[in-house]
């Protein structure tokens, strides 16, 4: 009796705990969410209104017209999945190389870790100089390489790991059954550091949207992602709450679909554990 | 089906010599133990053949066919390795397919070579099964069958026997040989475990330090083992050993024994006056309570019972020497007792080089 009742209270505590902590997460969005849908004159207020008195979709009409926000996703989703796409071609070759051919001795892959240690401000003045020289400054292709030069080290680093803990006699069979060396890694070592895969893409993949200093740095008018769009919001007398809300939805609405599309990989790919 | 010839293979690591000019012949349908102790070097040998280590010097030829130069999948081999590197992501089935598919064989042959195979190895309820879901006997079953599916010239196989549980051991020994038979397949099978090469080889190679100590049937290595090292390392229990001095009267004295040697082995050439190891097995020992004629003396250290014998330790000197007995024998401990090795089963090496002295050496290609 008592040891069930004792179950009871533990299950009723833990599950009190895991609200608190939700809600102090989840907050935030929460918030975020309900002030996208308030009509003007309800976003600052004190008290503060908790349920809007009607919901009020123009937010997301002006968010995406007036502040362009529509070009803010369709350039933050063209950044973002550049970036991830150049960043995973490079890096799950570099990691293969690494892990499998100790490719530049052992220093090599520690010179690459150092990029991911160096603050971005040290090199933001002479990355603009060298997209200017070459006539680069707000363009697509220099904010994807730039991306990418802080995305490389990342997934190299941690897809070496997972490479290394593939069992080495994996792709020695699969030479003596007939693969090239290229199959052999096609086929054995890619299936089986998928998981990671996906993971470091997402993550690069988040990394690249949400970046805002640079963003800021290396473009103007031509390419705008969502992270550069917002703070014009706030400039002026009149700050509209509603469509930074609305905006700030609208950005946060494809990461959250994406890391749930691959939530089947993320679990076993975040632990960045061995592959069993 | 096919014959291998190394010659001459050189391989070293960074500045250590493994291979310092290596020559095997491996006779065509036989299957063949290469054996030896962890850093022997069979492993890296059959790597070699497989062509996953480069060599630094010889020739590899397979069938006729000179494969010193070609890729692992141009050498028509069927390989297991130790872990069985079974590809975990897919399923048995694909895992048999997989060398026919990535060479391009079409699929109605695909499936026919695999279902074959797995019905002579009686995995045909397995097909769907992922390896995870499987036991370490099934999936050595696996390995072997992703082996036999391609039809390869010869097989070779790491430890293919080792990691199984002992109550398994003896049926895949037997299923293994029996395999072979049917397959009449070339193979080259690589084991430390001497009892494993003793049950199913043809002849067996035994390894040490990158050096063939010796080649020959079982019973031939078990019988007349050319050096110290293939003595003492084939035989379930490992040979006793008495070193001393062999005198102008044929009789060999060491540390608190004195062992008259039969006159055919002190008339050896050579044999007079040198340091010299007698070898005998604890098969061939009497375990005897007085002295006698060809005995020495030792003091009785404990016995271990197993059922039907009794594995009997002496103290002689500072060494044990270890006798087998059908029955228990009883000695309380520190009893003096005298141990008559069979004069016919002794084995005599140079105790400097470790060779077997004289005629028998001339043993070493028996089959």
């Amino acid at each position: 009796m008592i040891s069930s009742f004792g179950a009871i209270l533990l299950r009723g505590v833990r599950a009190a705990s895991v609200m608190v902590i939700l809600f102090l997460f989840l907050c935030p969005v929460l918030w975020m969410l309900i002030t996208a849908i308030k009509p003007p004159g309800q976003w600052l207020n004190s008290p503060p209104v908790f349920w809007p008195s009607h919901i009020y979709l123009a937010n997301f009409r002006e968010a995406l017209v007036r502040w362009s926000g529509f070009k803010g996703l369709l350039d933050s989703l063209a950044v973002a999945s550049g970036a991830t796409a150049l960043s995973l071609l490079v890096g799950v070759f570099a990691a293969y190389s690494l892990g499998r051919f100790r490719t530049g001795g052992e220093n090599l892959s520690f010179a690459i870790l150092g990029v991911l240690f160096m603050p971005p401000v040290a090199v933001a003045v002479p990355m603009y100089l060298f997209w200017r020289t070459f006539g680069l400054l707000d363009s697509f292709t220099a904010l994807i390489l730039q991306y990418t030069v802080f995305n490389v080290p990342f997934i190299s680093w941690v897809l070496k790991g997972f490479f290394e803990d593939i069992d080495l006699s994996l792709e020695e069979s699969a030479l003596v059954n007939g693969a090239t060396r290229w199959q052999a890694f096609l086929h054995i070592a890619v299936p089986l550091a998928l998981p990671a895969i996906v993971a470091v893409a997402l993550l690069s993949f988040i990394f690249s949207w949400n970046e805002f200093f640079f963003a800021v740095i290396l473009t103007r008018a031509r390419v705008t992602t969502l992270p550069v769009i917002l703070p014009t919001l706030m400039e002026g007398h009149d700050i509209r709450w509603g469509s930074i809300a609305a905006i700030a939805t609208i950005a946060a609405v494809p990461v959250i679909a994406l890391a749930f599309a691959l939530q089947r990989y993320l679990v076993r790919g975040l632990s960045f554990g061995v592959l069993r | 089906m096919a014959e291998v010839s190394l010659r001459g293979i050189r391989k070293s690591y960074g500045a250590v010599p493994l291979f310092d000019g290596f020559d095997l012949e491996v006779r065509d349908g036989e299957l063949l133990c290469l054996l030896g102790p962890s850093g022997s070097g069979k492993t890296t040998l059959i790597r070699v053949i497989a062509g996953l280590e480069a060599i630094a010097a010889g020739r590899i030829v397979i069938g006729g066919r000179d494969v010193t130069a070609l890729e692992p999948r141009h050498r028509r081999i069927g390989m297991t390795f130790q872990g069985y590197a079974l590809y975990p992501h897919l399923p048995v089935r694909r895992n048999l397919s997989y060398p026919l598919e990535v060479r391009g064989v079409a699929r109605a042959e695909i499936e026919r070579r695999v279902n074959a195979t797995a019905a002579l190895l009686g995995i045909e309820g397995l097909l769907d099964r992922r390896i995870r879901q499987i036991s370490g006997g099934e999936q050595q079953r696996v390995a072997i069958g992703r082996a036999i599916v391609q039809e390869p010239d010869l097989y070779l196989l790491d430890e293919p026997i080792s990691n199984l549980d002992a109550s398994l051991r003896e049926a895949v020994r037997g299923e293994l040989r029996r395999l072979q038979r049917t397959l009449t397949a070339t193979m080259v099978m690589v084991t430390h475990d001497q009892m494993d090469a003793l049950a199913v080889a043809d002849r067996i190679a035994v390894l040490h330090r990158g050096r063939l100590q010796q080649i020959g049937t079982p019973a031939a290595l078990y019988g007349r083992p050319a050096t110290l090292f293939v003595a003492g390392f084939i035989g379930r229990l490992r040979m006793n050993f008495l070193a001393g001095r062999l005198g102008e009267d044929g009789v060999l004295r060491g540390e608190g024994f004195a062992l008259p040697l039969p006159a055919k082995i002190a008339a050896l050439p050579g044999a007079a006056e040198q340091e010299i190891v007698a070898g005998f097995r604890p098969e061939v020992v009497e375990v005897l309570s007085a002295d006698a004629p060809g005995a020495i003396p030792v003091r009785a250290a404990g016995e271990l019972f197993h059922g039907e014998q009794t594995i009997a330790f002496f103290r002689l000197g500072p060494d044990l020497v270890q006798a087998l007995s059908a029955a228990p024998i009883g000695l309380p401990m520190g009893a003096a007792a005298w141990l008559r090795p069979a004069p016919e089963a002794l084995h005599v090496f140079d105790r400097e080089t470790g060779r077997r002295l004289a005629d028998n050496l001339a043993t070493e290609e028996t089959s």
